[in-house]
């Protein structure tokens, strides 16, 4: 997986100057927040679903070599294939050669962030298979040659007017003079262009939201219709899946769909939830010939057993990116990565390696809400701080900074020499503060003070006002 | 040489012992216990309900995703109701549907002017009528089966998807609905090739966060919902 990460900062700095960006991610703020807010509240058991889905994946995670095994058996007994691919070299060659045994000239997809992860339509595109996206927003930053800035609203940064002027420059069949100013107007038109596609594919390939291991079933959960139709109308149907996609039954399945779609986008149900087992039967009048199960791993095993495996029960609701200031404030490209947001924080590091991701675990204000908000209770925050402590461990900070740690270590260890320290400094400061009580500039404090004023401090510290409160309590 | 699959399950092994996991047997046993239970893990309160509550609250919950609904008493009302619907629509009458022999009883004797094809669309259908296995009262959901008389594409091709639905099959839960149709896969438990739940019609808010629907899938959901008794079917 090709990163971008080592270049946040610059790629932050762009972003919050980018005007229609800003516009754009104001949609995040107001089109998730309220609506999940209300579909949790309206459920008086969310929070003990929340705990309830937090053991079936443990449990899943605990017992995941079994429960594959399982999988994979139920799978062939229905009639489909199962493919197992150690990283994203083997699961590319695994789908370009089931492609090519179907002769595949086009191939349709339905919206898969794990074939992001694996670049799969450029490597489809370089052995001349077309690959066509048809999850709208997918469509559109493919037309635009994008990656998703959200793991499920992947055009999540652009404007409408922008989408209008892709169409308008693609789509040069219809007429000229159409208009095409509204979501409706846009999703229409995609609608009509990709309807013939669906039916000029060979391989139709979609991604996998939950692995049944009872049925060796797939799910895919859509609002739009397309990865059904992707997966119902080609001769071949691939399901890229990571190993961690599995729930044991169908009343562990209910159980997290319950928590999927209230977290992501506030329904109670997503539009579509389609299980699928096998190729179509003998009487069966529709529905692909073979059915290919693609079981990933790409780094997923070395989590497993270590203080990062909590990081996979996440179910990819997009909930943590969605709360995120930071992700507010930049949206997703800066992130540099496949998975955006606190979950890619946590995520690209242990994938790319903390040497190429560093600046992710410290993009965060440590707000909490990321954890508040994640339905399988994955504790972001603490995972961001191991791998700070990992970066630390390993000497990828900047040597001023690791000065400052070390030094604030020291006096952290030395409480009486820390609170002689703090007097003197919140006596300096509050000086300098002057009659405003503000400081606008001071030194080593730049990156606050460039943009905004410190409040000055009072003149005593913490602890010399609570000893002090503490001596007036007693008679 | 070891094949991936192998590499990746003894990895996953070797991983997971270092962490809390129990011994390989234990492990089997384990998975092996919780697949045969098949326990509900935790059913809402709200979503306990059978009989008329489950009728009631299956039409308030798929009301609210734009799914409409038209209630019959029994199949041989269907053809008029799906008539009805095509001119309120100001449609053809025009249909595409499965051959499930339940619709062989919908009266389509009493709609002559009404063209009614037998089998998988090709996308150039304007409405699809299909029947539901069941419905999930929690939600709003329908849940259909894939089969030869029930062809999948009946549900996402064309703009308008009818869907015949009998009110007995209402359940309340979703596990209790997904239960039953494991169940009715027969003994060796291989599902259909495809279980859709659709909860209304497709939708797609990629542009600006804005809902609008008719996706790729149907613009239009409408049951006809037969009867509030079992007998009725």
């Amino acid at each position: 997986m090709k990163v971008h990460s080592a270049e946040f900062i610059e790629r932050s700095a762009e972003a919050i100057g980018d005007k229609q960006l800003q516009r754009a991610l104001g949609n995040v703020r107001a089109g998730f927040i309220g609506k999940r807010a209300k579909a949790a509240a309206a459920l008086p058991e969310f929070e003990a679903i929340r705990d309830a889905a937090v053991g079936i994946k443990n449990h899943v995670l605990d017992h995941l070599d079994v429960y594959l095994e399982r999988f994979e058996a139920n799978v062939n007994a229905a009639g489909g294939h199962v493919h197992w691919a150690r990283d994203a070299d083997e699961g590319r060659a695994i789908i370009l050669d089931i492609c090519h045994k179907a002769d595949a000239r086009t191939v349709t997809k339905g919206k898969s962030m794990l074939t992001e992860e694996i670049e799969l339509n450029a490597h489809l595109d370089a052995h001349g298979i077309e690959a066509v996206e048809t999850d709208l927003g997918e469509y559109i930053i493919q037309l635009r040659g994008e990656t998703p800035s959200h793991i499920i609203a992947p055009a999540v940064h652009l404007n409408r007017d922008q989408v209008e002027a892709d169409f308008r420059r693609v789509h040069t069949g219809f007429d000229k003079d159409r208009i095409l100013d509204t979501p409706e107007s846009l999703l229409g038109e995609a609608r009509e262009v990709l309807r013939q596609r669906y039916f000029e594919a060979d391989v139709g390939i979609t991604g996998a939201n939950f692995l049944v291991a009872e049925t060796g079933s797939t799910v895919i959960v859509t609002n739009e219709g397309n990865g059904d139709l992707t997966q119902t109308l080609p001769r071949v149907h691939i399901a890229l899946a990571s190993i961690e996609k599995i729930v044991p039954t169908m009343e562990d399945l209910s159980t997290i769909l319950r928590l999927l779609a209230r977290s992501a986008t506030g329904q109670e149900m997503s539009v579509y939830t389609t299980i699928s087992t096998g190729p179509r039967r003998n009487e069966d009048q529709d529905g692909p010939e073979e059915f290919h199960v693609v079981l990933l791993d790409n780094g997923r095993s070395a989590l497993l057993g270590t203080e990062f495996q909590e990081v996979l029960r996440c179910i990819r609701c997009g909930a943590c990116m969605n709360h995120c200031p930071v992700f507010h404030a930049v949206g997703g490209h800066a992130y540099g990565a496949v998975y955006p947001g606190p979950i890619g924080a946590v995520i690209t590091p242990a994938l790319a390696g903390i040497d190429q991701a560093g600046h992710l675990p410290n993009a965060s204000t440590f707000c909490g809400r990321c954890e508040a908000v994640c339905p399988m209770r994955i504790p972001l925050p603490k995972l961001m701080r191991q791998w700070r402590e990992k970066e630390y461990e390993k000497g990828y900070q900047p040597g001023a900074m690791r000065r400052g740690m070390s030094l604030w270590a020291f006096a952290a260890r030395h409480p009486r020499l820390y609170r002689f320290g703090a007097i003197i400094a919140a006596r300096i400061l509050s000086g300098l503060g002057g009659t405003r009580h503000r400081l606008s500039r001071l030194p080593l404090a730049s990156g606050w003070t460039d943009a905004r004023d410190l409040p000055a401090p009072e003149g005593r510290t913490f602890m010399q006002a609570y000893a002090k409160s503490e001596k007036a309590k007693r008679p | 040489m070891s094949s991936a699959r192998d590499i990746i399950l003894q990895r996953i092994g070797k991983a997971i012992e270092e962490g809390r996991a129990p011994p390989r047997s234990e492990r089997e046993s384990g998975a092996e216990a919780c697949l045969a239970a098949k326990e509900n893990v935790l059913v809402p309160a709200g979503a306990n309900v059978s009989g008329d509550e489950a009728i009631a609250l299956f039409t308030q919950k798929a009301q609210s995703v734009q799914t409409t609904i038209r209630h019959v008493a029994a199949i041989s009302d269907v053809a008029e109701a799906v008539s009805q619907y095509l001119t309120a629509k100001n449609l053809p009458q025009a249909i595409r549907r499965g051959s499930d022999p339940l619709l062989d009883r919908a009266g389509w004797e009493a709609q002559p002017l009404m063209e009614v094809t037998i089998g998988p669309s090709d996308g150039s259908d304007r409405v699809g009528l299909s029947v539901a296995v069941s419905a999930v009262a929690e939600t709003g959901t329908l849940i259909l089966s894939s089969g030869p008389d029930n062809p999948t594409t009946l549900n996402f091709l064309p703009d308008h998807h009818l869907v015949v639905l009998s009110a007995a099959r209402i359940v309340g839960p979703l596990e209790e609905a997904l239960r039953a149709t494991v169940a009715e896969a027969g003994p060796a438990g291989i599902l259909p090739r495809i279980v859709n739940l659709i909860t209304g019609p497709s939708r797609s808010g990629d542009v600006e966060q804005q809902i609008v629907l008719g996706a790729h899938g149907p613009r239009a959901v409408h049951v006809i919902l037969i009867g509030d008794h079992p007998t009725a079917v």
